[in-house]
Order: C-alpha cells, then structure tokens, then sequence
C-alpha cells in the first residue's frame, strides 16, 4: 500500500493482517481510544496501539528495544509485549505487538477494593530492573532513536522540542532557569557519565498488568525515555497518585541534586504553557536544536521576569489565585473548560463556595456549551438547580467532546427483558419526567403501551395501557412536556379507528397510569403533537393540523393526480415538521412544503373548507428512511442570509433492486432560508415559500443495503446521525452456515445487523475528509425491529422481536 | 498628557490615548474635563501600573471592546484561550505578578487584559488534579478528611452525567 512508512518490523509471519486491515480497524474503532485487538481463530491475538505519528513511533522503537532487552533475560521480574511492527500511515502511527491476557492493577484494585501489598512489590522490582536498562552515553534524549520527549517535567507530559544530546537538553533547561532569575543550575554531566537510563515516568496502576500465570508486564511505553537518571528522580518523587509512591518508596534509585532546579524550570514552562521557552536564544552545543514555531524569544521575558523568584510551591507569594475578589474569581473561572472548574473548587472551602455558585454553572453552560453549539436540552434552565445545571452542564460538556475525539461505541449498555417475549414495535424516550421514562409499544393478542422507568438500576415497568383487541396504528408523543395530553395514539378498536388522547399521571415511587382526555373519530394517524396542537395524516395525500383543545383546525392536501396508472397512490406519512410559516409534510415518496395555516373552529354551513396547497415540493424516489430536523451547528459553506436556520434531511433510499450494489449512501440535504420571504410578520404572501426547493445535497455517508425491519433514520439537532445497517449478503448468504466465531473477517465486515452513527460537519466535528459511519453496536440476533435516538442525552434504546431492549449511553 | 499616582505614591505619566484602554480612568477623566489633576490609582502599586502601561500602550490604537461585546464576538462568547504571541510573552511572569495584573485589570476595568489573565490561569489548571492546583496555587487543604471525601462523592455524582 502507498504511503506506508514500516519504522520497525521483525519477523512478520506471512499470514500477517495486512496494513489495509490494520488502519480499517482502527478507523473503526475510532480515535478516541488508543488500543484495538486483532483475533485469530476466535482468540485476542494481538493489540494495535495508535495515535500521533512521531509520538507513538517513538514510544514503538522503545517497547521493542525494551522487550528485546527483557525478554530474553530468565531472569527478568517483568516483561514487554513483543513488538511485530511500527509503522505509519498518514499523520498516524500503529504498533503491533503481543496481546497480554491479563488484568491491570487498576482492574485488580476495583475487583478488590484495594492494592495488594505483593502487587506493588512486583511493580517496584519491574520499575526497578526497566530503570536499570541503559543506552550509551552520547545518544540523544528521548525514545530510542530520537524524538520528543514524554516526561511530567515538560507542559502535558510532551517536549516541543527534539534534543540531539543531553547537552542541548541542559542547555534549554539552563536557558528557562536564567530567565527565571533564581540563579538555579542543572547539571546533568556527571550523572550521564556513563550513560542514560530507561526512564517510565509514569509507573501508573494502568500500566502494569499481571497475567493468568503471575507475571508482571509493562504494557505502555508513551512515557517512557532514555534521560538522564534525574529525570527517574524527579518522576518518582514528585507523583501526587497514591499507587505511584508506593510504588517509588519501593525502588532503589539515587536521589537528584537537580531537583530544585529542575522543579522551577518546569514550572515556569507551565506558568508560560510553552515547552519552547528561551529556545530560540539556547546556544545549541551539538548546533543543530530545532525551536518549534512556539517559541517565545527570552529576551522580551527577561526584564520583565527580574522579581521572579520563585515560581511555585515557595510560600512567599502575597497576591494568590485566593486573595482575588469573588466577581473576580467568578469571571477567571468563566475561562475554564468546565471539567477544570471541579477540580479547582475541590482544593479549599472558599473556592468550593464558589463551585456552587449559580452564576459559575451559567456561565460554563452559556460560554462552553449553547455558545459552541453542543447538545443541551431545549428547556430554561431556571428549571434546574443548581447541582443539576452543573451535572447537565458536564455532561453536555463530556458528551460533545466524546464526539469531537471520534466516538465509536457507548460508553453504557443495559438490557430490559420484561415484556415476556413479545416483539416490540416501537420503542421511544418519553419527553419530560427527568427523562426517566422509556415508552414500548408491542402487540401480542392485541396491542399494548408500556412504560419503563430507567431511573433504578433495574429498570421496571411503571405503567400499562391496552384497551382489550385494540390495534395500535400511529402515535406521537408531546414534544412540550408541559403539554396537558403526553401521547396522541391511533386506535382500530370493534371496527372502528379514532384518535385518543391521553395524560401520564405519575405517583411518586408508584405505578403510572394512562387517563383518556380526548377521542376523535378518524382514520388519520397522528404525527406531531407539539402542546395542544396535533398534525394527523391519511396515507395518500392529506394533512391536518388541529388544535384539540379549541376545536380549530385546517386541512393541507396535495395533489395526486400525476400518480401513474396503475401505481398505487399510497404514500405513507413519515413526518411532519413545524418550519418557518410553513409545514413540511413527508412522505415515503413526496415532500411537500405548505404555508403555516389559518385554524379555524369547525363551520357547519362549510363543512369542507377548501384544503391549503403545497408551495413546493420535491421527491427523493421512494425512501426507505428519511428525517428531517432544524441543524443550526451543521457547516453549510455558505453564509447565513437569514434569521431562521435551513431545513436538514437525511435520506435512505430505497432498496428494492437485488442486483444493485452493496453500497448504500445516506444523504444529507439543505433546504436553505429563501432571502425573497418577506421578514416583516405584516407582509404576508402566502405563496413565495420561506424555503428553496429543490433540496441541495450536501453530503453523504456510505452504508449497506440489505434486508432490514428497522429502516428508521435519525438526524439530529446538533448533526449526529444514526441508523441500522443491515447484516451484510455475504455472510446472510453464500456463509450463512460458517461458524461465526470471528467477529470480523479480514475485509472487515460484520456478519450481523449493526447500529450505525455519523457525524457531520459542524459543531461536533471539525470535518476534515469525508464522513465515516462508526459501528457503535452490533446485534448478533439480528431482530432489532425499533430504535430511538435521544441526541443532547446520548441515549439509543432499540427494541427486538424477543421484546429484549437494548438501552446505549453514549 | 496624563498623570497617574500609584498606591506607592510613584506617578506616571501616559497619553491619554493609552491610559484610556482603561474604562475607570476613561470615566475619570471625562467626569472631570481637562485639568492637570493627576489621578490616584490607590489600588495599583507601581511596578504594576508599569506593566499595565506597557500592554496598553502596545495595543494603543486598537478598538475598544464595545459594552455588549458579550453577545457580539464569538471569540469572547466562546471563551477560547487562545493568546496572541505578543500578549504571551508579555504575561509570562510570576504568579504573584499575574494575579495582580489581574486584579488591576479588573479593577481599571481593561478587559482585553483581564481576559488574557483569566486565560493564562484557565491554561495552567487545564486537566490538573485538586492536589496538583494545591501545590501550583499554593493553596492551603483546609478541609477535614470527611468533607474531602464528601466532595469526591458529590463530584463523582456531577461528572457521572
């Protein structure tokens, strides 16, 4: 394959997985982890560790110099993981090497409850021995080979340099110590006499691991460089995590004269966030040191940096982060990424007072939250506390950032199993009710409407509402949680369809039970029911909105006359959605924009007022799945001409034809704001559209086809999709009847039915290339028959026809 | 010209382009019209003063933020930290420095220099635990081990979504 770059390779069998399948799978997986396995004949065989180039390269050279030195010794106290292969494509780079079966000493700690005494034994003898591993003198500081170095002394563990000897290291260091004007020097030249050693800077419980047979294995390399011993020094005796110092009371190694020094140069890189500091000056002994781009010049810094005498940890400071006034403090902390705020108010009482003021969380959620665009549930917020406007507020945080590293599977998943088997239709997060309520519709002898609580760990059914030989036809839950009637629900019951609707009334700790508020008489299905207002559909052509309340309503229809002979005028209603002034009705092959209706109370004299026309329309084909949402975070490349945001429509299209080819794309249209429309409320012309038609295609992101139940589309809010995709016809097919032992075969395909989400251009990815759909789950029995897509929650919940339900957090 | 009078009793003077990036003395001086009167800052001691002279005198010229720049510019609704280069260089100092550098800021009423205070610390504390804020911050644990494990319990309940 072009551009693959091989740092390291030793004996690489022939039945290797191939670099295509490497990256696949690590694409698959997603980025925001940093560690996939590869099986072989149904087993872990190895693990792949990816991530930035130069970084990870480094650290590959280093666990395979390591596990080199290591392993061949009998009598070593640790192991490595036996490196196969380094390699690079793009701006990433993978190692294979050995899959350990095994357990960290974070797993054992959490299956326990605490350290076992003999496990930090055994680490301190591992750190010991890899402390003891040296590289000549003369070679350059870092991962074996060079690079830049991973060590807690330098700003988020990373040089911005390369240092092609000690000296050039010393020399820097030396150069921020001049500027800090302490008169502090380090010195490295004895203590590198005879040598650098191997130094893991970062002997955390995560990094070692036991396996079935008791043995110890070092398992991450990213910190861990040949420096000069002071370096070992310094990481161990300034760790604040518990599992490290015991670790380092442990281990025998010569405690630094460079301590000191070292601890205010370090920390004058961090009060400047700049691991370049005073290079560009540094006289380069070896001539060759590469200042990066950040570089800051010293000597704008030094005049003014004279009464600097100490950086951190002194004492003598008089004005402190704490002598600040509150109104102050309250606007530092606007600054901060809001997990940052927590930790800053967990250090003293009077910042943890002001971790619990209000204005602190509105903040974080106006400047860090709405202002970037991450999903946050349309409600006031004046509604929470503020305990939980902070925990919404994180976890809106956490969510968007999970999605802006490349989130690929749910972080949660549960099942509920209590509907005795019986297929579930459809399945929905209930609005309102602190989101604890899940709504199952299912149909055994006749239908039924459950409700789950998802609140406890187990989650029950709180309520049940099943008129006896009721067909349940069409729903729509209230999008207001306000609203007097929660469920507008098609009933066929004795012959007869109407429309019922009905309120949750909730008891505390109790059951819930469905009342009946209003019936009508009709054969539409209900669609959207936003307050008072339900838009209802036939299933050809017509529309009506009403308000049940007040009785008003109007009709919106279309024409089908252009129906071909002999096609069926069936054109099932799959959403309506409330626009700028206007309706937009779609339809499995028909999407029709008409203006916002006058609704008027029902007219004797008129009893069939005259139905309102489309004023635009487009068709997609037939659509298996389509949904249409307001995105006002997606990147359109154009500029915004107007103040109402453009129409987003995800399309799946149908897959009627056998022979077409396997590859699938869903689509994503705009339909962008009209400049024409009068944006004065009184100049209203009913017939120039708010919208252009036709819809601009705008992206789209490749699937399968296949036979599906599920063909449901989801398009968020915030630019998130989600969909299923089907099992794919090769195994369905020709081997149907492999054992499925493998997961994933070489191509990497799924032989099962998979829940498939994406993420487009906007405020939740940066959009760079094209859009990858993510396997976020994958379902074995291939029975999913419903599935709901909560966005600004992170929620998926998907029925099955056993009736299990599956709940995901993201 | 404008003559400015520190806590320390050190008096500077500035044109009044520069000491005008500072809504309290821009206020000041229209309050009481053209005089000779030096203004007393009894908040600002000199060597900070210095400083604040020194950043408002390289931004000299550029536009004032306008009273609802809160609404108005994405980078401030955003609250990016972002620093420009020149404004890095210039806040690299001691801590102590910076907090009053802040403090003046807030108290001149500069905001650009206020902000790019706030960032700096906003940068320092990035990803960092309580320990690791106590010992950057100098910050005493004056909590008991009871309430220290009382707000581990509440913030692992906030960070659980």
């Amino acid at each position: 394959m072009a551009n693959v770059r091989v740092w390291y390779s030793v004996n690489v069998p022939a039945d290797f997985p191939t670099y295509d399948y490497i990256v696949n799978l690590c694409a698959r997986t997603g980025f925001n982890r940093n560690g996939v396995s590869i099986q072989v004949a149904g087993k872990p065989q190895f693990w792949v560790k990816y991530g930035k180039g130069s970084v990870i390269r480094g650290e590959g050279r280093t666990q395979a110099y390591v596990a080199g030195i290591v392993n061949d010794n009998p009598a070593s106290v640790v192991r490595v993981p036996k490196v196969h292969l380094v390699f690079s494509r793009g701006k990433r780079s993978y190692i294979v090497m050995d899959f350990v079966q095994g357990t960290t000493l974070a797993q054992r700690k959490l299956s326990k409850g605490y350290y076992d005494h003999n496990d930090i034994e055994a680490v301190a003898a591992a750190v010991q021995q890899l402390t003891d591993i040296k590289m000549s003198a003369g070679t350059a500081p870092g991962p074996v080979r060079g690079g830049l170095i991973g060590h807690d002394f330098f700003v988020d563990c990373l040089s911005a340099l390369k240092y092609p000897t000690v000296e050039d290291l010393e020399a820097h260091i030396n150069e921020v110590l001049r500027i800090s004007g302490t008169g502090l020097r380090a010195n490295f030249q004895i203590e590198t006499a005879d040598g650098l050693v191997l130094c893991p800077s970062d002997p955390n419980d995560s990094n070692f691991m036991i396996d079935d047979e008791g043995n110890i294995w070092a398992i991450d390399f990213g910190r861990t460089c040949f420096l000069p011993s002071s370096f070992v020094s310094y990481s161990l005796t300034r760790s604040s995590d518990v599992f490290v110092q015991s670790v380092a009371h442990r281990v025998n190694y010569p405690l630094s004269d460079n301590l000191g020094a070292m601890s205010v140069a370090s920390g004058l890189l961090v009060v400047s966030n700049n691991n370049a500091l005073g290079a560009a000056v540094t006289q380069s002994p070896s001539g060759s040191i590469k200042p990066s781009n950040k570089q800051i010049s010293s000597e704008g810094v030094l005049h003014r940096t004279q009464h600097l005498e100490s950086v951190i940890g002194d004492g003598k400071a008089r004005k402190m982060l704490t002598s600040l006034p509150e109104d102050a403090l309250v606007y530092v902390l606007s600054f901060f990424k809001p997990p940052d705020i927590l930790p800053l108010c967990s250090t003293c009482k009077r910042l943890y007072e002001l971790g619990n003021l209000r204005i602190v969380w509105t903040n974080a959620y106006q400047f860090h939250v709405i202002a970037r665009g991450y999903p946050f549930p349309s409600i006031n917020i004046s509604s929470y506390n503020v305990r939980d406007l902070r925990r919404k507020t994180l976890s809106a945080y956490s969510l968007a950032h999970r999605w802006l590293a490349g989130l690929s599977s749910p972080r949660r998943k549960s099942y509920i199993s209590g509907t005795s088997g019986t297929s579930v239709s459809h399945v929905r997060f209930l609005p309102g009710h602190g989101d604890r309520f899940l709504m199952t519709i299912a149909k055994s002898i006749w239908s039924a409407v459950a409700i789950w609580d998802l609140s406890s760990k187990e989650s029950r059914k709180v309520g049940e509402w099943s008129p006896r030989g009721a067909i349940f036809n069409g729903f729509a839950l209230n999008e207001d949680p306000d609203g007097g009637a929660e469920l507008a629900i098609s009933v066929h019951l004795n012959g007869e369809a109407s429309v019922r609707l009905l309120s949750l009334d909730e008891s505390i700790d109790g059951p819930c039970t469905f009342r009946e508020i209003y019936t009508a008489s009709t054969m539409m299905k209900p669609l959207k029911l936003v307050g008072d207002l339900l838009a209802l559909s036939d299933e050809t052509s017509q529309t009506a909105v009403w308000n049940w309340k007040n009785g008003t309503y109007a009709i919106l229809e279309h024409s089908i006359e252009d129906v071909p002979v002999g096609q069926s005028a069936y054109n099932e209603c799959i959403q309506v959605l409330f626009a700028r002034r206007s309706i937009l009705v779609v339809r499995a092959r028909s999407v029709h924009l008409f203006p916002y209706p006058l609704l008027k109370p029902y007219d004797p004299d008129d009893p069939h007022p005259t139905p309102y026309s489309p004023i635009a329309h487009h068709s997609f084909g037939w659509v298996d799945g389509l949904c249409v949402n307001v995105c006002p975070y997606l990147d359109r490349g154009t500029t915004k001409v107007s103040s109402w945001s453009p129409l987003s429509i995800l399309v799946r299209g149908e897959s009627d034809d056998p022979w077409a080819s396997d590859v699938l794309n869903l689509e994503l249209y705009t339909i962008d704001p009209n400049p024409d429309y009068p944006s004065d409320d009184d100049d209203l012309d009913t017939r120039i559209p708010p919208y252009i038609f036709p819809p601009r295609l705008m992206n789209q992101v490749r699937s399968l086809r296949g036979s599906l139940r599920c063909t449901q589309v989801f398009l968020g809010r915030f630019g998130t999709a989600a969909w299923i995709q089907p099992q794919e016809r090769f195994f369905a097919g020709l081997l149907a009847d492999v054992p499925q032992q493998m997961q994933v075969d070489r191509r990497g395909r799924v032989p099962h039915e998979s829940l498939m989400m994406a993420v487009f251009p906007g405020s939740l990815s940066t959009g760079e290339g094209e859009v990858m759909a993510r396997r976020v789950f994958v379902n074995e029995a291939n029975n999913w028959t419903s599935f709901d897509y909560d966005e600004v929650r992170g929620r998926i919940a998907l029925g099955s026809s056993f009736g299990v339900i599956t709940l995901l957090e993201l | 010209m404008v003559l400015l009078v520190t806590s320390d009793n050190e008096q500077f003077n500035a044109d009044k382009d520069v000491v005008e990036r500072s809504v309290l003395i821009k206020n000041m001086l229209e309050d009481v019209g053209e005089s000779d009167q030096p203004i007393p800052l009894p908040n600002v001691s000199s060597s900070v003063l210095k400083k604040v002279l020194e950043y408002c005198e390289h931004h000299r010229g550029e536009p004032l933020p306008s009273a609802d720049a809160d609404q108005s510019q994405d980078e401030t609704r955003k609250r990016t930290t972002d620093i420009s280069e020149w404004d890095q260089k210039f806040i690299t100092v001691d801590q102590e420095m910076l907090f009053e550098i802040i403090l003046a800021a807030n108290y001149l009423d500069i905001k650009s220099l206020l902000d790019v205070g706030c960032k700096t610390v906003a940068n320092m504390i990035k990803g960092k635990t309580p320990e690791e804020i106590r010992k950057l911050f100098n910050i005493v644990n004056d909590f008991t081990p009871e309430e220290e494990a009382q707000i581990k319990k509440e913030n692992e309940w906030a960070e659980d979504r």
